[in-house]
C-alpha cells in the first residue's frame, strides 16, 4: 500500500502533528507513506489511499483546493479528511466532494505512535523544525462555551504516561499541547520526566491560572519557560489569577514573563451573554496592574467560514478594529507588554476608545 | 493435579496455571547473549521462507527497527504457527526450527508486528504488546493468559493496486527502548550482521572470492543465496582488505567414519603481526550462520594464541547441531567429540605453521628497519637485522599437515622474496652508517674546537676544521707558554725535566735512533679491532703529551712517525684531531688550575 498524506497550503506554524502519526500509522501496517505540502507533484508516487488533514474552519479554501487537485491527479482513490474543519463541518466539505469520506475526533488508533518527523527531513515548509510535540492528555476538564476542544475531544483522559518514548531523539525541544495539562492526572510525572532529561521545554496552549499551587509553580520555576502563557476569558477569574501570579512570583518568576490571552469579541448566543469592550479593558488593565503581559485573543466562531468575519452585538466593527490596530502599533508582536507607559493610558483611560488611541498620554 | 499411576505412586500431570509466566522470560532475554541476536533470528526466519532478498532498516530516528523480506510470506494458519512458542514445522534441516525466533525482539521493543503476505494471498497483520508480556511475565500468571493479553488479533489489511501478486514478511520492532538505542548504532549492526548471518563476500575487496565460493559448493556446504540490506547498504561477510594474507587458502577436510562432516578454508598473515577485526579468527558456520564467535575455535589453541589466521569452519553434517542460544554446539551427539578433536589437531597444525611462519617472514623486521633507517636510528637498525639473521639461522621444519602443505610453496617464495628484502635494507644500512660516521668524525672536530678553553683558542689563530687536520697548527704552543709561566722554566729546561721523567736520553723522530720508546702500531682502518683502537687512542694521548715539550721535528712531512696519520681518512684525522684538541684542551685547564711551581 501507498498512502499519500496531504496538509493543505493553509498558514500555520505546526507541522501536521496527526498527519505524522497517521504515517506511523500506515508504516506499522506495512505501507509506504508520501508526505506533500499543498499541490505538489508527486514525482512517480502513485498512492492507493489518500488522507488529508484539516485546520481551522475559515482556512477551507486551501483544503478544497488541495482535494480537488489530488482527485484530478489520482481519480477515483480513497480518500479520507480529518482534522477541525472536517469535524466541525463535514456536510461544507461533502457538499463538494461528495465521495470523500470524513474522520471526525480523533483517530485513537494512530495515538500510541510516535510522529513520523523523519518525513519533515525531506519537506521544504518543514526542514528546519526542531521540537517534538507531545498531548500527554487529550480533552479538557472545563466546559468553557467559546471552545471547541469539548466537542471533539471530549472529556480529559490520559493519552501517555512515558514522555521519553515520544521524544524524537533529534530534537532539543519539546512542546507540550495538552489543552489543560494541570489538570491532567500525570503532571508531576512528565514534569519530573521533562526535568530530568534536560530538553528546552514549552507550554504552547497555556495554562490554567485556577490550578496553579505553590508546588507547581515551584516546578514550572525550575523549567525557565521564556514566557508563562495563561488565560483570563471572563472577569470572575480575576481573583484566581492575582493568586496564580502572586504565586509564580514567589518562586522566582518575573511578571513580564507571564502572559495572559484575553479573549473578546464573544457571544453565546445559548444564554444571550458575552465580553464586552468595558470587560476587556478591565481585564486589560488589571493584567497590566500586575505587571504581566495581556495577548487579547478576537473570538472566532468554531465553524466560521471567513475569519474577523464574525462580529459579538456588544462590539462594533469599529471597536475591533481599533484593538487590531492597538495590537500592531502600541502593543509589541500583538501583546501588550507592561511598560509603564501603556499601564499609565490604560488606566487613565475612560473608555475603550481611549485606551486603544495611537495618541501618546496625556501627562 | 496429580492422581494415583499404575504402579500406585503419585504422578504429576501438569495443567494450564502450572506453568508460570516467568518461563516466558527465558525466551524473550534469558536465551540470547546480545540484543543484536534479534537480528539473526528475523533473518533466519526470512531464509527459512525461502527469501533472496532482505532489507533491514531503520526509521523515524531509530524508532522502529524493520525487516522486511520477499519470502513466500504466511497465510493465517501459518501465522498462528508462527509465534508458537517451542513448536515449529521446521524440521532441523531449516535453520531456525525451534519456534522461538518471533519472540527475540521483546526485550528491545515496545511492540513486535508482522504484516504478512503470500502470492495472491491475503494480507495480514498481527502486534505483540512487549510491554505487557514484560511486565506480566514477572508475575505468576499462566504463561498462555500472559501470551494471550499480549498477543492481538490477526487483522486482514487493504491490499494495494500493485501488490496482489507480491508475497513477503515485514517484522517490525516498534518503539525501540530508549536503553537499547545505543546497541542498533550502525556500525553495531553492520559489523554484527556481516559477521553472523549469511551473505556473499564482495568480489570487489576480495580477489579470491569466486574461488573460494566454487570451493564450498564443491564440497555441498549448505549457503543460502541472499541478499541482506542495511539501510540500503548490501552487506557482505569479511574479509575487507586482503593485502595482509598469504593469497593461498588452506583447504582442509573434516571426515569421521568417512563422512566429511565439516570442511574449511583458512587464510594466513604474511605480516608475522596478529590480524585486525573484523578480518581476524576462525569461526564455525552452518547454514552460512556463524555458531558463536572465533573464540570457539580459538580456544583449541594450546599456550599462546597468535591470531595470524581468518577463515571458516562450515558444518556439513545435520548432527552436528548448534544450540538454541547458538552460541555453542549442542553436547548430546556422539560425533561432536571426534569432530572437536580433529579441529584442535588442525589448530595443533596451524600453530606448527606460525611456529615456522615466525622464522620466515620478515615482514616485522622489514618494517621496522625500513622505519629505522629512515629515522637514522642505527642501532636500532642493527638490532633488527642481527634478528633477522638470528630468525633466518634458525633451522624449523614446516608441518607436515597434507592441507597445510597447500601453502608450502607461498610460504617458500615470499620468505625468500622477504630475505632479498632484509638483504637490500642490510647495505642501506652499511652505507647509511659509513656516512654517519664520517659526518659525526667532523662534528665532534667541531664541537671540540668550540668547546676549548678561551685562552688557548685564542693563542691558536685561525683554527678550524680545516686547520685543525693540519697539524701544523700545533695546540702545544699555548700548553708550552703557560708551563713556562706557571714554572718560571725555559723551554730548555722543560725539555730536560721531560726526558728525565721518561728517561729518554735524547728525543728524535728517527727511527734509528734510540728514543723515543713509544712506537704507533698497525695500519688504521675503519673496520680495525677494537682494542687496537683503543691502544691507538693511548697512543695519539701519549704522544700528544710528549709532543707539548719537546718534539721538535714533528712538522717535518715525511716523517715515519707521521706516516700513520698521513694514512689515515678523513674521518680517522677528524676523529685523532679531536682527540688531541681534547687532550690538550684538559691539561691547559689543569695546569691553568694548579699552583705555581718552582723545583
Amino acid at each position: 500500500m501507498r498512502v499519500l498524506l496531504v496538509e493543505p497550503d493553509y498558514y500555520t506554524r505546526y507541522p501536521p502533528l496527526g498527519l505524522l502519526k497517521l504515517a506511523s500509522y500506515h508504516r506499522s501496517r506495512g505501507s509506504e507513506v508520501r508526505l506533500v505540502h499543498g499541490c505538489e507533484d508527486l514525482y512517480q508516487f502513485e498512492p492507493d489511499k489518500i488522507e488529508v488533514t484539516t485546520l481551522f474552519t475559515y482556512a477551507w479554501r486551501p483544503v478544497h483546493e488541495a482535494i480537488d487537485f489530488f482527485q484530478k491527479k489520482c481519480g477515483d482513490v480513497d480518500m479520507r479528511a480529518g482534522g477541525i474543519y472536517s469535524s466541525l463541518l463535514p456536510h461544507h466539505l461533502k457538499s463538494i466532494f461528495p465521495n470523500i469520506n470524513v474522520h471526525k475526533g480523533l483517530f485513537n488508533e494512530a495515538e500510541m505512535y510516535l510522529p513520523a518527523y523523519d518525513l519533515l527531513d525531506d519537506s521544504k515548509k518543514w526542514r528546519d523544525w526542531d521540537t517534538s510535540i507531545i498531548f500527554t492528555s487529550r480533552g479538557c476538564i472545563r466546559r468553557c462555551p467559546f471552545c471547541v476542544v469539548p466537542r471533539i475531544e471530549g472529556k480529559l483522559k490520559t493519552v501517555i504516561t512515558d514522555v521519553q518514548q515520544y521524544l524524537y531523539p533529534d530534537y532539543k525541544k519539546v512542546t507540550i499541547w495538552d489543552n489543560n495539562f494541570l489538570a491532567s492526572a500525570n503532571w508531576k510525572k512528565i514534569l519530573n520526566d521533562l526535568r530530568d532529561i534536560g530538553l528546552i521545554v514549552d507550554f504552547n496552549q497555556g495554562l490554567d491560572a485556577r490550578l496553579i499551587d505553590e508546588e507547581k509553580a515551584a516546578m514550572l520555576a525550575d523549567f525557565k519557560l521564556p514566557m508563562i502563557r495563561m488565560a483570563y476569558d471572563t472577569p470572575d477569574q480575576k481573583q484566581s489569577i492575582e493568586k496564580a501570579v502572586e504565586i509564580l512570583s514567589d518562586q522566582g518568576i518575573r511578571r513580564r514573563n507571564m502572559s495572559f490571552y484575553v479573549l473578546f469579541n464573544f457571544f453565546d448566543p445559548k444564554g444571550g451573554s458575552g465580553d464586552t469592550p468595558i470587560s476587556f479593558l478591565d481585564r486589560i488593565r488589571s493584567i497590566a496592574d500586575l505587571g504581566c503581559v495581556s495577548y487579547p485573543m478576537r473570538y472566532e466562531p468554531p465553524d466560521s467560514l471567513e475569519k474577523n468575519y464574525f462580529i459579538s452585538p456588544f462590539w462594533t466593527p469599529e471597536q475591533l478594529e481599533l484593538v487590531a490596530r492597538a495590537r500592531r502599533v502600541i502593543g509589541f508582536g500583538g501583546a501588550f507588554p507592561p511598560y509603564e507607559g501603556l499601564v499609565r493610558k490604560f488606566d487613565s483611560a475612560p473608555s475603550l476608545e481611549d485606551a486603544m488611541s495611537l495618541r501618546s498620554v496625556a501627562v | 493435579m496429580a492422581g494415583i499411576g499404575e504402579w500406585g505412586q503419585w504422578s504429576m500431570k501438569f495443567k494450564n496455571e502450572d506453568i508460570g509466566a516467568k518461563i516466558l522470560e527465558i525466551i524473550t532475554s534469558g536465551l540470547y547473549d546480545g540484543n543484536l541476536n534479534c537480528l539473526r533470528e528475523y533473518v533466519q526466519n526470512s531464509i527459512d521462507a525461502k527469501a533472496n532478498l532482505i532489507e533491514i532498516s531503520f526509521e523515524n530516528s531509530r524508532d522502529v527497527l524493520q525487516i522486511k523480506d520477499n519470502g513466500l510470506g504466511m497465510n493465517r494458519e501459518e501465522l498462528e504457527r508462527a509465534v508458537q512458542i517451542g513448536i515449529s514445522e521446521k524440521t532441523p534441516d531449516d535453520i531456525g526450527w525451534r519456534g522461538i525466533g518471533f519472540w527475540s525482539g521483546v526485550p528491545v521493543s515496545k511492540r513486535i508486528v508482522v504484516v504478512t503476505k503470500k502470492e495472491d494471498g491475503k494480507k495480514l497483520r498481527l502486534k505483540i504488546d512487549n510491554d505487557l508480556f514484560r511486565l506480566e511475565s514477572n508475575s505468576n500468571k499462566p504463561a498462555i493468559d500472559v501470551l494471550t493479553a499480549a498477543t492481538g488479533d490477526i487483522e486482514e489489511l487493504p491490499i494495494g493496486r500493485d501488490e496482489i501478486h507480491d508475497h513477503y514478511s515485514i517484522i517490525r520492532l516498534e518503539s525501540i527502548l530508549r536503553q537499547q538505542k545505543e546497541i542498533f548504532k550502525d556500525e553495531y549492526v553492520t559489523d554484527y550482521l556481516s559477521r553472523t548471518v549469511p551473505v556473499a563476500f564482495d568480489k570487489n575487496v576480495f580477489p579470491l572470492a569466486p574461488m573460494i565460493d566454487d570451493y564450498l559448493r564443491s564440497k555441498k556446504v549448505p549457503f543460502p543465496e541472499v541478499e541482506i540490506k542495511y539501510q540500503g547498504e548490501q552487506i557482505h561477510r569479511p574479509p575487507t582488505k586482503i593485502e595482509m594474507f598469504i593469497d593461498r587458502p588452506i583447504k582442509r577436510d573434516f571426515t569421521i567414519n568417512g563422512e566429511v562432516v565439516a570442511t574449511s578454508w583458512i587464510l594466513t598473515t604474511k605480516e608475522n603481526l596478529a590480524l585486525k577485526e573484523p578480518n581476524a579468527g576462525i569461526v564455525f558456520k552452518k547454514k552460512g550462520f556463524t555458531i558463536g564467535d572465533e573464540n570457539l575455535v580459538s580456544k583449541e589453541f594450546e599456550g599462546t594464541y597468535h591470531r595470524w589466521q581468518f577463515g571458516e569452519i562450515h558444518i556439513l553434517s545435520g548432527k552436528l547441531r548448534e544450540n538454541a542460544a547458538r552460541n555453542n554446539f549442542e553436547h548430546n551427539n556422539e560425533i561432536l567429540a571426534p569432530f572437536l578433536d580433529q579441529v584442535a589437531e588442525f589448530i595443533k597444525e596451524l600453530q606448527g605453521l606460525n611456529r615456522y611462519l615466525s622464522d620466515r617472514l620478515l615482514s616485522g623486521e622489514i618494517r621496522i628497519a625500513r622505519k629505522a633507517i629512515e629515522k637514522e636510528d642505527f642501532s636500532k637498525t642493527k638490532i633488527v637485522l642481527k634478528k633477522a639473521s638470528d630468525k633466518l639461522s634458525r633451522q624449523r621444519k614446516f608441518p607436515d599437515d597434507a592441507a597445510i602443505k597447500q601453502i608450502k610453496g607461498k610460504v617458500e617464495s615470499i620468505s625468500s622474496q622477504q630475505e632479498k628484502q632484509i638483504e637490500r635494507i642490510r647495505s642501506k644500512y652499511a652505507q647509511a652508517t659509513a656516512k654517519a660516521a664520517m659526518v659525526s668524525g667532523r662534528e665532534r672536530l667541531q664541537k671540540t674546537i668550540d668547546s676549548l678553553h678561551p685562552s688557548l683558542k685564542r693563542k691558536m689563530k685561525g683554527l678550524n676544521v680545516r686547520t685543525a687536520r693540519n697539524l701544523v697548527t700545533t695546540p702545544t704552543d699555548g700548553l708550552v707558554q703557560l708551563l713556562r709561566k706557571k714554572t718560571g722554566m725555559t723551554s730548555n729546561e722543560l725539555h730536560v725535566l721531560s726526558c728525565a721523567a721518561y728517561d729518554w736520553e735524547v728525543i728524535t723522530a728517527k727511527n734509528n735512533s734510540k728514543g723515543p720508546r713509544l712506537t704507533l702500531m698497525g695500519q688504521f682502518k675503519s673496520n680495525e679491532h677494537k682494542l687496537a683502537n683503543r691502544n691507538r687512542n693511548i697512543g695519539v694521548m701519549t704522544y700528544a703529551i710528549h709532543d707539548l715539550f719537546v718534539n721538535q721535528a714533528k712538522h717535518c712531512k715525511g716523517e715515519e712517525c707521521f706516516s700513520w696519520y698521513e694514512k689515515a681518512s678523513d674521518d680517522e684525522k677528524d676523529n685523532l684531531c679531536a682527540d688531541m684538541l681534547a687532550t690538550v684542551d684538559l691539561m691547559y685547564r689543569l695546569i691553568e688550575k694548579s699552583q705555581s711551581y718552582k723545583p
